[in-house]
């Protein structure tokens, strides 16, 4: 595909799959959302046994500014409990609730839309009223209810999330569906003998995913932001540390205390503006009319 | 006598509440013929394939009446399963156009062998074998590399004979070949129709093909259905056809075949053209379906439908046929 590279191209052929990792790979801001989300991950995997002292534990005078107190490097809060550690050890709570999040959405979003899409005709009516309903209600009190409902706990967060965040990625499963279904290889292979699971999940599926990844990307990210904001409304889990929790904790004490709010909430920024650029380098790479030659 | 490949009779399919969209469609194919079926656009051409297929592209259109039978097994009254199993096995299709019947995704290899899979269970790289043995006898050269390759990287001359590779792979009596070649150039065309009557000779496949193009039923159909707004008008043996058409449809059609050889560029004349078109679902009414654009037609034939007559083996559908039907 590259002129650079005659010989490397006649040997393999060239997978789609192979042409949007290469095409990922030229995307500058793609590469550095992955490298700002692996950090994360690191962090998140091995952080804690690097730097294991407990979020919980009063170490410090609070609201200790940062620098100041060797044993509490980024400050402490109004507890006078160590930042660095509540960043350390919340970052796989928050990423465990992206994550499960994400996945829930993609889960019901994928499975509604595609049905919806497939079949048609009065399941689709059916089921693109039932995601209206869900898409009507306002996400954020909705969710809110949710967990109130419910004891605040992280995997009730993280369903909450999921819960509300469901019918877009219902509607563009539908919409990718809808485009497909008509398209020469679907009739082909339904010729051929193809049931009707086989051309949702082997022919189908598969053409629709590009966008579909790039939206599970973002949706990472959206449901982090979720739970911040939720945690920040003082509905997260208060035994459970996380970075929304430390901002939510803090709030009070913003203007005496910059550094409890600011550091939680740049690794919040950093970690959704990771999930941004992968989410736009995909979309890039997917798109074959961006694609460089 | 075994039973034919094919038998279509009195195939009735209707658009709720529109019309009917098929009208009383009969015919056979015997095992290991081509059966041409000519007509313009919306005449039902590609509704009979899907009829047969059992794909109908919509709930809204209905078989009400009529008989499919391939190789003597009714498609209207085997379950879903059992035709799921029949395609691919009994009764294969390929499409006008080969540029987007092919998966993107996968290699060419991979779905020949989930075609040859689905038919018949064994190993994967025993099917991938089958697979390069079946371009091979598709005339593509150097099938081990092209087993490898995606859609993208071939040319439509090669994908369709991929999807006449995949439409054989479970070595079905029937195929249906919807405009095969009308996406392709003249001297591909040329090419797929070689490698259909190739097939045809090894296999003793049955092809129904779906044209516009009489040129091509000359030279591929043993017999030919002419089609007129959901109806036969004509049906018999492609030679008697071609030299004697009767019905003044079919004569049209014929008089649309281009003749190079006698003329220089020059002295070309007008093609002729039948004036007129395929009327509307909606705007078809008692009588000749055909009356508004023929040049015979009279009052009779605004007001009574002409059935298909005359000897079995080569019958049509018009008052003004001495042969067949009588006033």
């Amino acid at each position: 595909m590259t002129a650079d590279r005659p010989q490397a191209a006649a040997k393999k052929p060239s997978s789609p799959l192979r042409e949007a990792r290469a095409a990922f790979a030229r995307n500058k801001a793609g590469v550095l959302g992955l490298v700002l989300l692996t950090l994360v991950v690191a962090l998140a995997a091995i952080g804690p046994f690097v730097y294991p002292v407990d979020p919980f534990e009063i170490v410090s005078a609070p609201l200790t500014p940062p620098l100041h107190d060797a044993a509490v490097p980024l400050g402490s809060d109004y507890l006078g409990r160590d930042l660095l550690a509540g960043i350390v050890h919340g970052a796989r709570v928050t990423l465990f609730v992206g994550g499960a999040a994400a996945a829930m959405t993609v889960t019901i979003g994928i499975v509604i839309g595609a049905s919806a899409g497939y079949w048609g005709g009065r399941i689709d009516g059916l089921l693109m009223r039932l995601t209206e309903f869900f898409q009507v209600l306002p996400p954020l009190l909705f969710a809110m209810a949710l967990v109130t409902l419910f004891t605040p706990s992280i995997p009730i967060i993280a369903f909450a999330i999921g819960l509300v965040s469901w019918p877009a990625m219902a509607r563009l499963t539908r919409a990718e569906f809808l485009k497909i279904k008509p398209l020469g290889y679907v009739a082909a292979t339904r010729s051929g003998g193809g049931g009707d699971g086989y051309l949702i999940w082997r022919v189908i599926l598969p053409n629709a995913a590009p966008p579909l990844i790039v939206s599970a990307a973002l949706v990472v990210g959206m449901a982090i932001l979720f739970e911040a904001g939720l945690s920040f409304l003082g509905l997260g889990d208060p035994n459970v540390m996380s970075w929304g929790l430390i901002i939510g904790a803090n709030r009070e004490y913003i203007i005496d205390g910059w550094w409890t709010v600011t550091f939680p909430g740049f690794a919040v920024f950093v970690t959704v503006l990771g999930l941004s650029l992968i989410g736009d380098g995909l979309n890039d790479a997917f798109n074959p009319n961006l694609r460089e030659r | 006598m075994a039973s034919p490949a094919l038998r279509v009779h009195d195939l009735t399919v209707e658009l709720g509440g529109v019309g009917r969209i098929l009208d009383g469609v009969s015919f056979e194919l015997p095992r290991g013929q081509t059966l041409g079926i000519v007509g313009e656009s919306g005449c039902g051409k590609s509704m009979t394939a899907l009829a047969v297929m059992q794909l109908m592209p919509s709930p809204a259109l209905r078989i009400t009446a009529g008989e499919i039978e391939v190789a003597g097994e009714s498609m209207l009254r085997a379950s879903e399963r059992r035709r799921r199993a029949m395609r691919g096995s009994e009764l294969a299709m390929i499409f006008q156009d080969p540029m987007t019947s092919l998966n993107p995704l996968y290699t060419v290899g991979d779905q020949i062998v989930e075609s040859i899979r689905k038919n018949e269970a064994m190993p994967r790289r025993r099917a991938m074998a089958r697979a390069g043995e079946l371009l091979g006898a598709v005339g593509i050269p150097d099938p081990e590399r092209h087993l490898r390759e995606y859609p993208h990287q071939l040319s439509g001359g090669k994908r369709q004979r991929v999807m006449i590779a995949m439409a054989l792979a479970g070595d079905p009596g029937l195929l249906i070949a919807d405009e095969p070649t009308t996406a392709l150039d003249v001297t591909v065309q040329a090419q797929i129709f070689d490698v259909l009557r190739a097939m045809q000779a090894r296999l003793g496949t049955a092809i129904m093909m779906i044209t516009h193009d009489m040129g091509a039923v000359a030279e591929m159909a043993d017999r030919v259905v002419v089609m007129y707004a959901g109806r036969v008008v004509e049906e018999g043996p492609v030679g008697d056809i071609l030299t004697a058409p009767r019905h003044p449809y079919t004569r049209g059609l014929i008089a649309c075949i281009p003749h190079m050889a006698d003329r220089t560029f020059d002295e070309w004349p007008e093609l002729p053209a039948i004036a007129g078109t395929v009327p509307e679902l909606a705007d078809r009414r008692h009588g000749c379906a055909f009356a508004p654009r023929c040049p015979l037609a009279d009052r009779h034939c605004a007001e009574a439908a002409p059935p298909l007559a005359g000897a079995p083996g080569w019958r049509s559908a018009c008052w003004k046929d001495p042969i067949g039907a009588r006033q």
